[in-house]
């Protein structure tokens, strides 16, 4: 049973756990799940985790990085998995993946054939590592989490962002493995073993749910929100998966292939984030905007530090192929590239740490917070002003890809 | 009616649309490209973009988790 065959009548199992979503399913159940953790904790962010991670690593062989090191790092001190949201999400996010991935049949170890994939994954996760630390997040903590929030930075982020995916694009052909035309001696599956296998894989996912569920029940007396931050990261890296949502090819493919369907998935989801907080934040701060202090403006600061991030942020997603969200979805679904890509993500978002402490208060990171609210005069009109914006870019995806499809025949 | 198989197994987004599109351009016009892919996000923006162009597409499910994605370059 093939469920891309039309010819055949997809079963109810295809129907329901295996055929892949649209990419404008994944914008809306993406933006529920990043709106439950907002009522639930904090606004997601996924590479928050990762310096920590980076940080326990270093120990792990050895090296000091608290306050008495060179790193100065401090985070380790109050750091605990399950205390930690970004750490919870992240977990599960990948686990949420695979459970996809596994209840759809189509887990496999998905290796790399040739040393330039490790060294691109290599490379493009340092890059993303340190990109993210400077530019203030990675494409959700940065971005998704941002833009929706009329913070000017996040715009930039995205320029700057656009702009090192296009060169990571020309750069992408040192790291392509060349072009083999021979097919794999593979055996083909017979029916029996097609179901075998499907039966382990589902029974594999059920595992995975149920230890989660067991865990979340240890932990929850001890640490409250856990159980309803895995579950939300759970649904994350399903959704994810199921609709093959990736935040990297909305900037890298328009340039690079011509293609815009996630392009415009991905801005239907900021519009529609854009509208939950706009709500939220009409009852934070008032519809006047009297409730606005300088300590409670959302968004980042927009400095030098954050294009140089952003922008090499880009390059790396590109080269590594998925950034912070991406690299979680394709470990869970048994990519080894992107498992080379983690532990350089990590050191290299640790290591960013130490250039951000040393560039504080320097020319680097001086700049301005900007909430458009504030200076279109209101929540409303920002509403309105950044719906029709992102309606522009939407349209101009959208008449992108068509001039591109006809410049190919 | 010339078919040509091509290798995209372990390759990551977006190195396997990269390579059909690449493949294609070299194809005339009745040729059959066959893309071997075991990336979940390939399986559906390769077929998506080729559908795009006009293109007959078939996807089989070779194994678990891995596709062909059958091409046929009728314009």
């Amino acid at each position: 049973m093939d469920q891309n065959n039309q010819l055949e009548r997809p079963s109810l199992y295809d129907i329901v756990l295996k055929r892949e979503w649209s990419y404008y399913t994944g914008s809306v159940l993406i933006v529920i799940f990043a709106m439950a953790l907002c009522m639930v904790g904090s606004t997601w962010g996924v590479s928050g985790a990762f310096g920590n991670w980076g940080a326990l690593l270093f120990n792990l062989f050895g090296v000091n990085t608290g306050a008495d090191s060179v790193f100065k790092n401090t985070t380790l001190e109050t750091y605990s998995f399950f205390g930690s949201q970004p750490a919870l999400t992240d977990t599960w996010i990948m686990l949420g993946a695979a459970v996809a991935c596994l209840l759809a049949a189509q887990w496999k170890i998905r290796n790399i054939k040739h040393y330039k994939q490790a060294l691109a994954a290599i490379i493009g996760g340092l890059l993303m590592g340190f990109g993210a630390k400077m530019a203030g997040g990675c494409n959700i903590g940065g971005l998704f989490s941002q833009l929706p929030q009329f913070s000017l930075a996040a715009w930039f982020f995205l320029l700057f962002v656009f702009l090192g995916a296009t060169v990571g694009g020309k750069l992408l052909k040192f790291f392509m493995p060349p072009v083999s035309n021979k097919r794999p001696n593979r055996k083909r599956l017979t029916a029996e073993q097609k179901a075998r296998n499907k039966k382990i894989q589902i029974a594999a996912a059920v595992a995975i749910v149920v230890i989660s569920a067991i865990v979340a029940l240890i932990v929850a007396p001890t640490y409250p929100k856990a159980p309803l931050l895995m579950l939300i990261g759970l649904g994350l890296g399903y959704s994810l998966q199921r609709s093959r949502f990736c935040f990297t090819a909305a900037y890298r493919d328009p340039g690079l292939t011509g293609e815009t369907k996630l392009t415009r998935a991905v801005i239907v989801a900021f519009a529609l984030s854009t509208i939950f907080f706009f709500g939220k934040h009409a009852n934070q701060f008032g519809a006047d905007l009297s409730g606005l202090t300088a300590e409670n403006m959302p968004g980042s600061v927009i400095s030098l530090q954050l294009f140089i991030g952003a922008f090499l942020f880009g390059i790396g997603a590109v080269l590594a192929g998925g950034c912070a969200s991406g690299t979680l979805v394709r470990m869970g679904e048994g990519y080894v590239q992107l498992w080379i890509c983690f532990p350089f993500w990590c050191i290299g978002n640790f290591l960013g740490g130490a250039i951000t402490s040393a560039t504080s208060g320097t020319f680097l990171t001086a700049g301005v917070k900007v909430y458009l609210p504030a200076v279109f005069g209101g929540l409303v009109p920002a509403l309105v002003i950044q719906l029709a914006a992102l309606l522009g870019l939407w349209i101009l995806a959208w008449w992108w890809e068509n001039k591109k499809r006809a410049q190919f025949n | 009616m010339a078919e040509k198989y091509l290798d995209c197994l372990g390759e990551a987004c977006p190195v396997p649309l990269v390579k059909t599109q690449n493949a294609i351009k070299d194809m005339a016009v009745g040729d059959v490209l066959v893309v071997g892919i075991d990336h979940t996000c390939a399986m559906k923006n390769v077929p998506d973009w080729a559908r795009g162009q006009g293109y007959n597409v078939e996807i089989e499910e070779v194994g678990d988790g891995e596709w062909e994605v059958v091409i046929e370059k009728t314009c």
